[in-house]
């Protein structure tokens, strides 16, 4: 297939570009784009016209996707040649070149069984494909095999794959790993058998541990008892031990008690109340007297203070003259530096008015600004519309000269279109031509037809015997009727039939003839038995003899000779006994052998029937023969006028079949003949009939020997060329009509915008003269004046404002003076004469002073007064303790307060015996084990104190070791039990089988897993091995002299040598035949030698109708003289499908315009 | 009027088979079914007051050496004791074969039939005698109920027989016997065990295989339980089976016959799994998805199962409550068209060519029966012995191995085979 034209009508960043590839039918084409020229979009336009538009494209930024449309014309080897029209979406996405839906399958002897994926890995070749196809051979190091499969189907897809298989096993098992899952799997596996191994309890097992535990707790129950008993023992002595101490003091206390005899039991409290009561009452009498003397003191500091000055009375006055000072100051500050400023702004206010050129004063500054502000609004609106009035009005005129312009050039083109001719009747003879159908192929299948008739007609007569003659003959033949033939035929049959009757009675009269002589002769060969015949004959004998007697006897006639005739031998009378005895021995032999004569009746009888029916046969058979000679004289008479001598009816039947034939193959042959005349005569006529119509138009018409078809086409396209120009002629007048109108409309605009600029002019005209400027200022220099107007009145209104705030300050200055002066006149007569500001702050620092004093005062009185309080306070306190030392006698039963500590001592000392004893009895009681103590003293009189520890430290002992003991039994006891217990019915064991069921099922599943992997991946690695053994080595010679050629001579030839793992790898011969391994050719010699693979590979397709090969910037890499070698080996590539080297580099161009100097056939297309 | 359960082939603790833990199997909803469904056996005893409870044989799993088992048999035994339920136990080939049999202690409600010669147990207070043996051999090719008495008269006679009759597909002949020589002894029920599914033989008279309690894998699909017979005036007026079990097996088969999306088999995957979710009132339900027909999805099952797989696992859980869940998924697909019919490049072609003559002559793959020997050796033995054997080097599997494993790749390698 080849590309004819890829038109760009809406895709990527084209709009209706077309890309013509018809100079060459054997050139290689190079299209040329910038960096974004639209490159890779072209290229990718190429497979989408061929394929369709992705669904989800990068082409549709500038046209939205429902409006890219990709044309192409395409035709095959054989010339056949298509337009389509490619559109994006889900259906119906090829069109015609007018736009009619057609299917994708009309593409389908263009893309030759290519598929997209195998139209963009073998037809096409990118950079990056050939770096990355490189880079591969580098990483197989220059393996052959895996670069070879690299360059044949990209090994993208299947090293992929292999490596998705490898990982995907990997993560399944590995022999030395633990990892994986199967590794994985199987250690838990193996762990959980384990455990439900280890947990599994064997019957016998658990019988032991079950008898043990009841031995164990027997023994435990026993030893308890022992124990209990001698901690009975043990508590005795432990308590007699316990609470011998506590008996003997007991005693002592009693005896303290009583010794004391009556005592006054003061409360417990009492001390303390007693102590705290009389510091209380010392603490109030201290108090009186320390009050008094601070009193005192006050009163006198009191007495010496001074009395304040009367301002006091003043003092909001005086702070608001003080506040009013602060301001004053800063005002007369500020004023001189105020009055600085308005000089400079006059000044700048008069330099203004002179730059201007206002020669009035400042004063009079006020009318200039009426007018100026008067006029600005409209000055400002003319000069924004002056650029627009100017544009406007020259478009316009540019606008109405290039319409005249086209004007002229259309009516040129108009005239110089050829003339129009009437298509009306070549039309005619094309459409009547058409209806004609396909006359050529048609002629020829008739000619084809008829001679075939022909043929057969002659095989059939040459092949008919009997009978020789032409085929006019043949049809004329008089043979007879099929009802004649019938019948003869059943004439024949019946006699054949009748003759075999016929000798089917012969055969068996003859065979029955046989059986009865056989019959008779074993009769004969038995003696012969006597018939009904011979018994007659006796008697008739017997009669006649019967008879001479008789003559002689009674007549007495003894007539000699008649009675030797009845028997010459013997007398009469011995004759006729002889014939008696002969007859009854007749008659006898019948009675006796009836059944024997019986049978040979029979015999005798069948033998004269047969002799009958063989008579009636032989005459039958004599009829038979004379019909026999009848019919077939009749038969040879039929077929006399045929000059026929037939045979029998049924090869006769045969025969007229094969006459038939012969004769249906002549009509044939006769009608093919006629057919074939007629289309000759029609096929004529048409081709007449079109050159007819065609002369008008050319005059080649008769120079050439046409076939129908290509006239036909020839005359369509005239006709096509004839229709094109009459709608030319209609579109162009059309066009001029239309353009007429507009060059109208054009004046139109070019006027208005003239009197518009006019009118504009009297406006500004007006408005200068109000300005005060001449009436041609521009209006740039008017907007600047206006602007030095804009600053003057900016400064004049500064100046006033400035003016105003001066005179404001001097005002505030007077009337602040004037008050300060007033208040010290009245007040304080004596400050009149200082400054205001003295004035001022005098009257502030006397009035502060005045303040202070005043505050001292009232803080005194204010002391005095807390004084007098805390003073009456203590007295009352002093008065109130005293009573209370009073009561605390009278409750000790004491007179005077030094008797006190004394009555306390004995109370307490009375007590503390008390509670001592309480005590003692508690702890008795408490440790007693509930007895009482009489008790514990009569049980501690039975056993000698000193022998208690003794007696008791052996008890423990005893008791220790059992319950040491009782211990190891418990924890005995607990172990059987926590084996029992893990015994105890508990599923662990079946859980942890279900477990490792479970495993298992994963295990076997991914085994499954594991297995489909490696499965798949080994029988994916050798299928790719043996496909590569078997395409190697012609691929390997063919990449070879391309790459020699490529390198341009550098490396003659590409071999194989032996790499480090056994493996063939690739190697380079250089010119001297050193050998180079992949790894040490530098990355563009390796691009070189992956393009060489590629193209190799590429060659195996180009049969049948190649798909267009495509090559895109592949020469990055190169150097120049590699570069322009690829270029050549394209060049040649090219002579045999089509290829298409898309570039961005000019020097590449430039290239190929060297190259095609010496040899031509590269066509160098812009993009 | 009396009732009593007639239950078999309880093989209590016997492990799930087949079924992997993935993510979403609740492993505490079904773990140590056969014991749950044993409790719920003895449940159903006490709830409808049996008169007694007939174990016709494989109380444990052959080899199984627990004694725990055992022990956890002997509680469920005390609880009907409790009931004054009794039970009679006779050994199966399984019981044969296990050691807890010869020592565990049951208590006093059990008998347990001789394993040395047929014995009769009258209940007179019910009017009913039960005749039965039990068996030392794990193997026992007789017909021993031959050695069973003739049926008393007068009384309801029930003969207890751990038997595969004369043969049941799927079952190791056993104890072989026939129809016409159990009619021959006059009883009027026979109590069968042995084949795990619920059959009735025949009902004149009653010979009633209860099935096994519990499925334990793919195999054992749908309701397991035991019967509760009906007895009135010695003549059977009821047979019913009940389920005991606590999760269900199933297959789901799905048609893919021109369907044209992988959508479109999750669509009707979805409602075939529905439809046996539903069948099984809430219980756990553990389906085998079996995909068979023709269908242009053939190949994008075939180049991705996994993924897949896992997708018809997340449907099931959607579909089942979360109470469903897929065993296995078994791609039976078909493809629509030739692979000639589905292939364009020459060279991929070419490659499918020698996929084919290498899978016809498996000698030929270089490398790959070196590598599953490595895995052979560590595999435990349970997966290479046994009747599933899945010895990766074995000849059967191999050749299965090596045709799936060319449809995957031809299905990868295809035009449209790697959507995912």
């Amino acid at each position: 297939m080849r590309i004819l034209e890829l038109y760009l009508k809406a895709y990527g960043p084209f709009t209706d570009v077309g890309i013509s590839f018809e100079e060459s039918l054997s050139g290689l084409y190079i299209i040329y784009g910038g960096n974004e020229a639209g490159k890779s979009s072209a290229l990718r336009a190429l497979t989408d016209f061929l394929y369709g538009i992705p669904e989800r494209t990068r082409d549709g930024f500038l046209h939205g996707n429902d409006e890219l449309r990709i044309g192409g014309r395409i035709c095959l080897r054989e010339g056949r040649e298509r337009s389509f029209l490619r559109r994006k979406g889900r259906k119906n996405t090829l069109l015609t070149a007018d736009g009619h839906p057609v299917g994708d399958d009309e593409l389908t002897p263009y893309r030759a069984g290519i598929s997209r994926d195998m139209f963009t890995t073998m037809f096409g070749i990118d950079h990056d494909e050939l770096v990355r196809g490189g880079n591969d051979i580098l990483a197989n190091r220059g393996r052959v095999g895996e670069a070879l499969l690299t360059a044949a189907i990209g090994t993208e897809k299947f090293r992929a794959l292999l490596e998705e298989l490898e990982s995907a096993s990997h993560e399944l098992f590995r022999p030395q790993a633990s990892k994986p899952r199967i590794n994985a799997s199987i250690s838990e596996f193996k762990v959980l058998r384990e455990k439900a191994r280890k947990e599994s309890l064997p019957a016998r097992e658990w019988d032991q541990h079950w008898r043990r535990r009841q031995d164990l707790e027997l023994e435990l129950r026993q030893m308890d008892a022992k124990i209990k008993e001698l901690q009975i023992e043990q508590h005795r002595l432990a308590r007699i031990q316990r609470v011998s101490k506590g008996l003997a003091e007991r005693q002592d206390l009693f005896a303290k008690l009583s010794a004391m005899g009556t005592v006054h039991v003061l409360a417990a409290d009492f001390p303390m109340r007693r102590a705290s009561c009389l510091k209380d009452w010392e603490n109030a009498r201290d108090e009186v007297e320390r009050t008094k003397k601070k009193l005192e003191q006050l009163r006198v500091s009191f007495g010496e203070l001074k009395t304040p000055s009367p301002l006091l009375n003043e003092a909001v006055t005086i702070d608001d003259l003080q506040q009013d000072l602060g301001s004053h100051l800063k005002a007369l500050k500020d004023r001189p530096d105020l009055d600085g400023r308005l000089r400079q702004m006059k000044n700048e206010a008069r330099r203004l008015m002179e730059t201007i050129g206002i020669d009035t004063g400042l004063d009079s500054i006020g009318e200039v600004v009426t007018r100026v502000e008067r006029n600005r609004a409209l000055v400002l609106e003319l000069a924004r519309l002056y650029e627009a009035v100017l544009t406007t009005g020259k478009k316009a005129e540019k606008a109405w000269e290039r319409k005249i312009r086209e004007q002229e050039g259309m009516q040129k083109e108009y005239q110089e279109l050829p003339e129009i001719l009437d298509p009306s009747p070549l039309q005619e003879a094309v459409s009547k031509a058409r209806r004609a159908g396909d006359l050529d192929s048609e002629l020829t299948k008739a000619r084809k037809g008829a001679k075939a008739t022909e043929k057969k007609a002659q095989s059939l007569l040459a092949n008919l015997g009997l009978w020789s003659g032409d085929m006019v003959n043949a049809l004329l033949l008089p043979v007879p009727a099929k009802e004649s033939l019938d019948r003869f035929e059943g004439e024949f049959q019946s006699l054949i039939e009748n003759r075999k009757e016929i000798e089917r009675d012969n055969r068996e009269i003859t065979a029955e003839s046989l059986e009865v002589q056989k019959k008779l002769d074993s009769f004969t060969r038995t003696g012969m038995v006597p018939t009904e015949a011979d018994l007659d004959e006796s008697r008739n004998r017997r009669q006649s003899g019967w008879t001479l007697i008789r003559r002689v006897l009674v007549d007495g006639i003894n007539d000699e000779e008649a009675n030797r005739a009845f028997n010459p031998e013997l007398p009469l009378p011995n004759a006729y006994e002889e014939s008696v005895a002969n007859a009854d021995d007749v008659a006898d032999r019948l009675r006796r052998e009836a059944q024997r004569v019986h049978v040979l009746a029979d015999l005798q009888a069948a033998e004269s029937s047969l002799a009958e029916r063989r008579k009636n046969m032989e005459t039958e058979l004599t009829i038979q023969m004379e019909k026999e000679t009848s019919v077939v004289n009749e038969w040879q008479a039929l077929w006399a006028p045929c000059i026929i001598k037939p045979l029998s009816p049924k090869e006769m039947r045969a025969w007229l079949v094969s006459l038939r034939e012969l004769r249906d193959a002549i009509g044939q042959m006769n009608s093919a003949v006629d057919d074939l005349n007629e289309l000759e005569t029609k096929y004529e006529s048409s081709v007449q009939s079109l050159k007819e119509a065609m002369r008008a138009f050319r005059s080649d018409v008769d120079q050439k020997k046409w076939l129908f078809q290509d006239l036909l086409q020839e005359a369509d396209r005239d006709r096509e060329s004839i229709l094109e120009n009459i709608r030319k002629h209609q579109e162009l007048k059309k066009q001029i009509g239309k353009h007429a109108q507009q060059i109208q409309e054009a004046l139109k605009e070019k006027e208005t915008a003239a009197a518009e600029l006019l009118d504009w002019q009297e406006k500004w005209h007006t408005a200068m003269t109000g300005l005060g400027l001449a009436p041609y200022t521009l209006p740039a220099q008017a907007m600047s004046v206006l602007e030095q107007y804009t600053d003057l009145f900016g400064q004049v209104k500064s100046i006033t404002d400035m003016e105003r705030r001066i005179w404001a300050i001097n005002e505030e200055v007077t009337r602040f003076e004037e008050k300060v002066r007033e208040f010290a006149h009245s007040k304080v007569p004596e400050y009149a004469a200082y400054p205001t500001q003295e004035i001022v702050l005098r009257l502030k620092e006397e009035v502060d002073n005045a303040r202070i004093l005043q505050e001292e005062r009232q803080n005194y009185v204010q002391r005095i007064k807390e004084m007098e309080d805390d003073l009456g306070t203590a007295e009352v306190t002093y008065k109130l303790m005293e009573r209370k030392v009073s009561d605390l006698l009278k409750e000790a039963l004491c007179h005077d307060p030094s008797e006190f500590e004394g009555a306390e001592n004995r109370s307490l000392d009375y007590l503390r015996h008390k509670n001592r004893l309480e005590t003692v009895e508690q702890f008795l009681l408490e440790n007693g084990d509930g007895l009482s103590i009489q008790s514990l003293q009569a049980e501690a009189a039975s056993i000698p104190t000193d022998e208690i520890p003794t007696a008791l430290a052996k008890v423990n002992e005893n008791v220790d070791e059992r319950i040491s003991y009782r211990q190891e039994l418990n924890t005995k006891i607990g172990e059987e039990n926590a084996e029992l217990r893990r015994m105890d019915g508990l599923s662990i064991a079946a859980d942890a089988e279900e477990q490792a069921q479970a495993i298992l099922a994963l295990l076997c599943t991914d085994v499954e897993k594991y297995h489909r992997a490696r499965t798949a991946f080994f029988l994916l690695k050798n299928a790719m091995d043996r496909y590569r053994e078997k395409n190697q080595a012609p691929l390997l010679i063919r990449a070879g002299e391309i790459f020699s050629r490529l390198t341009a001579g550098a490396f003659p030839k590409l071999t194989t040598d032996i790499g480090s793992e056994d493996e063939p790898v690739l190697t380079a011969l250089r010119n001297d035949g050193a050998r180079l391994g992949v790894e040490g050719m530098s990355s563009g010699t390796r691009d070189q030698l992956y393009l060489s693979l590629r193209l190799a590979t590429a060659e195996t397709y180009l049969h049948g109708e190649p798909m267009p090969f495509i090559v895109d910037d592949v020469l990055v890499n190169f150097d120049e003289a590699r570069a322009a070698a690829t270029l050549r080996v394209l060049q040649e590539m090219a002579e045999r499908t089509q290829v298409i080297l898309f570039t961005h580099h000019r020097h590449i161009v430039d290239m190929a315009t060297e190259i095609v100097k010496e040899r031509p056939g590269i066509m160098i297309k812009n993009l | 009027m009396i009732h009593f359960i007639h239950a078999a082939d309880v093989h209590l603790d016997s492990p799930l088979i087949g079924l992997a833990r993935y993510g979403d199997v609740p492993v505490d909803e079904i773990r140590g079914a056969s014991r749950r469904a044993f409790e719920n056996l003895v449940e159903l005893a006490l709830r409808e007051g049996v008169a007694f409870l007939i174990l016709a044989g494989d109380l444990y799993d052959g080899d199984w050496k627990d004694y725990n088992t055992g022990i956890f048999i002997a509680r469920q035994m005390s609880r009907l004791k409790d009931a004054n339920i009794r039970v009679f136990i006779t050994a199966g080939n399984h019981d044969a074969a296990s050691q807890i049999t010869r020592s565990l202690k049951l208590p006093d409600n059990v008998h347990l039939f001789s394993t040395r010669r047929a014995e009769s147990v009258p209940l007179p207070e019910l009017n009913v005698i039960i005749h039965g043996r039990g068996f030392t051999d794990r193997i026992v090719s007789d017909d021993i109920s031959k050695q069973y008495p003739p049926a008393q008269e007068g009384v309801f006679n029930i003969g207890v027989l751990h038997t595969s009759l004369n043969g049941r597909e799927g079952h190791d002949v056993y104890a072989p016997c026939t129809i016409d020589g159990l009619k021959a002894k006059g009883y009027q029920y026979w109590a069968l065990g042995h084949v795990h599914r619920h059959e009735v033989i025949s009902s004149d008279p009653w010979v009633v295989y209860p099935g096994n309690l519990q499925g334990r894998h793919i195999r054992e699909t749908g309701a397991k339980g035991c019967v509760i017979v009906q007895v009135d005036d010695s003549e059977v007026t009821d047979i019913r089976h009940e389920s005991v079990d606590i999760l269900r097996w199933t297959v789901a088969e799905v048609d893919a016959s021109g369907t044209k999306d992988a959508s479109d088999i999750m669509d009707l995957a979805a409602k075939a799994l529905d439809q046996e979710w539903s069948k099984h009132g809430g219980m756990p339900v553990i389906a085998r998805l079996r995909i068979i027909g023709s269908s242009a999805v053939h190949d994008v099952f075939r180049a991705n199962p996994d993924h897949w797989e896992a997708q018809f696992r997340a449907a099931a859980q959607e579909h089942g409550n979360g109470r469903l869940w897929i065993e296995k998924v078994l791609f039976h697909t078909r493809p629509e068209a030739d692979i000639e019919e589905r292939v364009g490049d020459e060279a991929i072609t070419a490659i499918l060519n020698e996929l084919r003559l290498l899978t016809a002559d498996p000698t030929q793959v270089v490398g790959l029966l070196d590598d599953l020997n490595q895995l052979k050796q560590r595999l435990p033995a349970d997966i290479l012995l046994g009747p599933n054997s899945a010895d990766p080097t074995d000849p059967q599997v191999m050749a299965r191995m090596l045709s799936e494993a060319r449809e995957f790749l031809e299905s990868r390698l295809l035009k449209g085979g790697i959507q995912t």
